[in-house]
């Protein structure tokens, strides 16, 4: 701070040390023109233009030489449209103080950029005209200039607030709030624009018969609708944004429905199909199995179960309906009784069965009854197995493998005078075969 | 209630760039510090 006298540095005294000038007076106009401009700068940042211009004029009033005061209020008249004031306040400000002072900054640019007073000029001139007409009684044309005005020179306050002025006569009550948004969005607190705010609402409502509440005016609480010309528009009172958090939910949420989709849509579909192939390949194996030869010297296994599914003896069936892997014939059950040249040769009909009256299967040879029943040996049952092998035997009867299973089978059943038949048979056709001694050994066991 | 012509009239016409120069000879620039020189110099032409 200077001497308003001397100009010389001053101190903390209340006079100069170089002229002796009482500066307690003069230190007091210099704060307070600081706090007006403290204050301004304060309003502005807010967008409190209104505000921020009277705290301005107020620290340039107490202090004419606070340059940054006057800069600023330059601003403020800049960014409501004023470019006129701003211009003074600069220029005025550049006559004080020449050096290092922003206000040249602020007219080089005015003046140099592109077309920017140009443009200025230009909207001041549209805007006079446009209030000549408003005053003439020709809205038409001035809401017309205006809106040219404000292409020109978007931020003009002024001709924001006249021409809502001008629809709010023409009873466009919608488009007067729209340009007093705009209006308030670049001065929050103007006072001009926040009584018209206040007045087109009120208007609004006695427009739409319900002066007492224009948020309740449509059906729900959180829309309000009205007529836009011929269109009717359903405008929500309020918008929240989305924060954080709630994106996060979102997210979280939309996995959660997409890992549910995954597992009750996707993964069934992929484990049907899976199952489905499990399937083929095991019927495909099956198949295989059944056209396979047991080896003819092989045992007899005990306690092997079939290949196949279920258990043969909790589902007993009729004998032509069903085989050792509980799949049914694939003709059918039911062969014609002569369709077979079927016979046992002679052979006991009590051990070997009666050939002419056993359900034969056409399609299968003596080794696929002998596979069957081998199988039903296997598995136990040996009921089953020596049906099987007595159509095996139906269908040759000197079938070696058969005719030994058959006898282990009786063996089995403690048919032992049924088994000892079978193994001499064995013993007769096949004496030097290493099964024969088995038969001589089994009918010494038995007798 | 706004009435419409009253509010017209506060809207004046702005002026136009072309009379800056004017309209800053025209500012009135004296502030407080220089209304304090002022009674200061009329206090010591009393004394």
């Amino acid at each position: 701070m200077r001497c308003y006298n001397c100009h010389a540095e001053l101190t903390e005294r209340e006079f100069c040390t170089v002229c002796g000038a009482n500066v307690s007076a003069y230190k007091k106009i210099i704060r307070t023109s600081n706090a007006y401009y403290n204050d301004g700068l304060a309003k502005a940042r807010v967008r409190d233009l209104t505000g921020a211009a009277e705290s301005l004029r107020q620290s340039v009033r107490y202090n004419k030489n606070n340059t940054d005061a006057r800069n600023l209020l330059g601003l403020v008249y800049y960014e409501t449209g004023d470019v006129f004031h701003a211009l003074i306040e600069w220029v005025i400000s550049r006559s004080l103080q020449e050096k290092d002072n922003d206000a040249n900054r602020y007219l080089q640019e005015i003046k140099g950029s592109n077309g920017t007073l140009e443009r200025a000029k230009q909207a001041i001139k549209k805007y006079n005209l446009a209030l000549n007409y408003a005053g003439n009684n020709s809205e038409d044309l001035a809401i017309i200039q205006l809106r040219r005005v404000l292409a020109l020179n978007g931020n003009m306050l002024c001709a924001h607030q006249l021409l809502a002025l001008l629809y709010m006569k023409n009873g466009d009550y919608t488009k007067a709030k729209k340009v007093l948004r705009k209006a308030q969005q670049i001065d929050t607190n103007n006072t001009t624009t926040l009584k018209y705010l206040r007045e087109v609402e009120r208007l609004y409502a006695i427009s739409k018969g319900n002066p007492e509440n224009i948020r309740t005016s449509g059906t729900n609480k959180d829309r309000i609708n009205y007529q836009s010309g011929n269109d009717t528009v359903i405008q929500p009172t309020s918008f929240k944004e989305s924060s954080g958090l709630w994106t996060v939910a979102y997210l979280c949420a939309g996995i959660v429905i997409g890992l549910l989709i995954a597992w009750f849509l996707i993964l069934p579909s992929q484990r049907n199909a899976i199952r489905d192939e499990y399937r083929k390949k095991e019927q495909a194996l099956y198949a295989k199995l059944e056209s396979a030869e047991l080896p003819a010297t092989e045992e007899p296994r005990a306690t092997e179960k079939p290949v196949g599914t279920k258990e043969p003896e909790d589902t007993k069936e009729p004998e032509s309906t069903k085989n050792p892997a509980g799949t049914e014939n694939p003709a059918g059950t039911k062969e014609p009784e002569d369709s077979q040249d079927s016979g046992t040769g002679g052979l006991d009909e009590e051990i070997y069965g009666n050939g002419d009256t056993m359900q034969i299967d056409s399609s299968m040879s003596a080794e696929d009854y002998f596979k069957r029943g081998s199988d039903w040996y296997d598995y136990g049952d040996y009921e089953d197995a020596v049906s099987n092998l007595q159509k095996a035997l139906a269908l040759d009867n000197e079938h070696l493998m058969s005719l030994y299973y058959l006898g282990r089978a009786y063996q089995k059943l403690e048919e032992n005078s049924k088994a000892i038949s079978v193994y001499e048979r064995i013993i007769e056709l096949y004496p030097d075969n290493e099964l024969a001694d088995d038969a001589r050994r089994f009918i010494g066991e038995l007798q | 209630m706004i009435d419409f012509d009253e509010e017209l009239k506060k809207y004046q016409p702005s002026p136009e760039i072309e009379n800056l120069e004017d309209a800053v000879n025209r500012q009135d620039l004296t502030d407080m510090t220089d209304i304090m020189k002022e009674m200061m110099k009329e206090g010591k032409g009393r004394k």
